[in-house]
């Protein structure tokens, strides 16, 4: 089996083509494992790994965590949202204290952009970048593409809208260059406060109007609305949201072609999709969930193929 | 007694009889002594190179020393060896002191310590008491005591009806009002220029817009008082285009530009170097041609450091969370003769930093006269430096360039009296 070209996965900007589709294959192979009785390999036995959490996270914590166990990895837990920053210790001695008692590879989720690339080029260890700020996300955006590549076969040439808060969103982010990097087309939907104004500067089009959007799409990738991370209003309501952006089955069904729906999850159910859509055959969003935890198999495991050991 | 004899330095000094010519320079004690073609004569010491330059001693408009209030970051004493080891004769001190310069008793404490220093050290006062953008300082008492200009630094005036009292109750000193034009609420949380680069970076954006709505804010007000205004520091290609259109409407307006506008874009912060977290931000390549070419054309009046030393806990660390700005006064020369050269031709370089930025605070240029104080800055454009802590005088060693071997070094800098 080849090599991943990086050494940590800071983000998809980092990752060749080639990358991605070795971390693919590898996926496949853990989702078989994971769909067995005995849903566990001894590959990451001798390895230690860190879930640092220096922002709030239920699920992508638990998907990493299943797939360290399902590893077989010794895992250890750190959530801290902001509490040991309150107390002044600074993020590099936070990660070299948990380091000291030897831990191999870190994952991390940090409210700041550019976090997971600064903690890799000052302590030493394997960094997995599980969201830094508004900049990446690039476990998510690997689901995300394996799940159209499972239901479509491939990616390229595909047609993918992502809709919400593009500004705020590593997702995002972390889904228009892991989509392009696999040939697919990508536009972003959204009100306009919530488009980043040099967002087309990246190859990607900009489609205000939603049925517009959804119309020249084979998927929309529903981001969830994160009221948590908006200081002042970019629009007025969440009523006038939903009216303007949410998705429903009436406005489905009333296009003159199929369009598969994703969500990066948790779900405001009746603001970005209502029940009807989030339950319908049109979404793919528990096989994300568990696509989730292939992908994480995949990246540790090849990320510690490259520890000497 | 003291003799220093310069040999066979080619001399960049604009308005003197020997501009562009290569002599021989005998400096003794502070003073020039003689000037010509293969001098002979007995020196305590020879300056000689491959490619040595000799131009009048550079003045720098903007420099920041965190004293009183963060010696820890630099002090008026380290600031000075960090000029004088950077080319500069003179500088013009920023208020953004703790507290700020906006009173006598402030200047006075500056002017005291200033005293022991190699280097001159031109006091700019605060416009507003403590930088607050509230209530106008005693401009006239400071004036007294010895400012030279007056700014709110980066603590950029939002409040126009200020900006205006400012201006008008200013205008009889004759001092220079120097405005940072950054308009707060488009650049809030902002992390580096917004653009491409933001974007993919996934950093908060300061459009330079914010600077341009600023700038034509201010000189409208300029305009209404009829009274001149600076502005520190401008980095945008729209700027440029508003303070040229400005100056040919006959406004009384004048610029600086910071060097690493001149030399870095956005494009250079891809791996989150917070060395590089500027205020203004680096801009596009677009921008920088722009700022080049605003040089060339006289649009840009002078070129600065906007030196801002850090301490390295306010910069190592996550982007949003790292300081603004750059130790900058040492690398000048060696950027500028490493990157900045074919661009900027070495006679606009110095014209910028010894004779147009001086005429900003109306002091005259030194004079490269047998007799007169000899203020003047030796360079060699051949010689390699390789960039390290050691190599900065500065307290802080927030810079981009350090770990880096540039070509292009200050050989001296002499501040006759």
């Amino acid at each position: 089996m080849s090599n991943l070209s990086v050494d940590h996965l800071l983000g998809i900007k980092g990752l060749s083509r080639e990358d991605i589709e070795l971390i693919f294959t590898t996926a496949d192979n853990f989702k078989d494992v994971i769909n067995r009785p005995i849903k566990k390999v001894p590959s990451l036995r001798d390895i230690t790994i860190a879930n640092l959490f220096f922002e709030n996270s239920t699920r992508t914590k638990l998907s990493f965590e299943l797939a360290e166990k399902r590893l077989s990895a010794d895992v250890v837990n750190f959530s801290a949202s902001g509490s040991s920053l309150k107390k002044g210790e600074t993020l590099i001695d936070t990660v070299n204290n948990i380091l000291a008692m030897k831990v191999d590879m870190v994952v991390m989720r940090h409210p700041n952009p550019g976090a997971a690339v600064f903690l890799s080029r000052n302590v030493n260890s394997r960094i997995v970048n599980a969201g830094d700020g508004a900049h990446e996300h690039p476990t998510q955006a690997l689901l995300d593409t394996y799940s159209i590549r499972e239901k479509y076969g491939d990616v390229e040439g595909k047609k993918v809208v992502i809709v919400g808060d593009i500004v705020h969103s590593r997702v995002a982010l972390s889904n228009i260059f892991a989509l392009q990097k696999l040939g697919a087309t990508v536009k972003v939907c959204g009100p306009q406060t919530l488009i980043p104004k040099y967002i087309e500067d990246l190859g990607v089009e900009v489609e205000l109007d939603l049925r517009k959007a959804l119309e020249w799409c084979d998927i929309a990738n529903m981001l969830r609305i994160q009221l948590e991370r908006q200081d002042i209003k970019y629009f007025p309501s969440i009523r006038e949201y939903t009216m303007t952006y949410g998705v429903d089955a009436e406005l489905l069904n009333s296009l003159s072609k199929e369009v598969t729906i994703m969500h990066p999850g948790p779900i405001n159910r009746g603001v970005e999709i209502t029940s009807d859509v989030a339950d319908s055959d049109h979404a793919i969003i528990l096989n994300q969930v568990e696509n989730g935890v292939a992908i994480r198999m995949a990246v540790l495991y090849l990320l510690a193929e490259k520890i000497a050991r | 007694m003291s003799t220093l004899h310069i040999k066979n330095a080619q001399i960049i000094w604009p308005g003197s009889k020997w501009h562009r010519k290569t002599a021989d320079v005998i400096i003794e004690n502070g003073i020039t002594k003689a000037i010509g073609q293969n001098l002979n004569q007995q020196a305590d010491e020879v300056i000689t190179g491959k490619k040595l330059i000799l131009t009048p001693g550079w003045f720098d408009l903007h420099v920041s020393f965190n004293d009183p209030g963060n010696e820890h970051k630099e002090d008026i004493t380290s600031g000075s060896q960090a000029a004088q080891h950077g080319g500069f004769t003179d500088v013009l001190l920023m208020p953004n002191t703790q507290p700020a310069i906006d009173s006598k008793s402030v200047v006075n404490y500056v002017k005291g310590k200033a005293q022991l220093s190699e280097t001159n050290i031109h006091i700019a006062g605060a416009a507003s008491e403590g930088l607050l953008g509230e209530d106008i300082t005693e401009v006239y008492d400071m004036k007294d005591a010895g400012i030279v200009a007056l700014t709110d630094h980066k603590k950029a005036i939002q409040n126009a009806d200020l900006l205006r009292r400012v201006l008008f109750y200013a205008k009889k000193s004759g001092m220079p009002v120097m405005s940072f034009a950054s308009d707060k609420s488009l650049n809030k949380n902002g992390q580096m220029n917004e653009g491409k680069m933001s974007t993919s970076l996934g950093l908060k954006g300061m459009p330079s817009l914010s600077e341009e709505i600023q700038l034509k804010r201010d000189i409208d007000l300029a305009k209404y008082c009829d009274s001149p205004i600076h502005f520190s520091s401008i980095s945008s290609k729209e700027s440029v285009e508003i303070i040229r259109s400005a100056k040919d409407a006959g406004i009384p307006v004048t610029c600086d530009v910071s060097y690493m506008n001149l030399a870095l874009t956005d494009k250079d912060l891809e791996d989150f170097d917070t060395n590089l977290k500027l205020n203004p931000p680096l801009r596009t390549e677009a921008d920088r041609q722009a700022l080049i070419e605003g040089l060339k054309d006289g649009t840009i009046d002078a070129i600065s450091t906007d030196h801002t030393p850090q301490n390295i806990e306010e910069k190592a660390r996550e982007f949003d969370n790292a300081a603004f700005g750059m130790s900058s006064l040492e690398t000048l020369y060696p950027v500028y003769n490493t990157f900045l050269k074919d661009d900027i031709s070495i006679e606009l370089f110095v014209d910028k930093l010894a004779v147009e930025s001086r005429q900003l605070i109306g002091l005259p240029t030194p004079q490269l006269e047998e007799g007169k104080p000899a203020r003047v800055t030796i360079l060699d454009s051949s010689k390699k430096v390789k960039i390290d802590k050691n190599f900065l005088k500065s307290k802080s060693k927030n810079n981009y360039w350090l770990g880096s071997e540039l070509k292009g070094v200050v050989i001296r800098t002499i501040n006759g009296k």
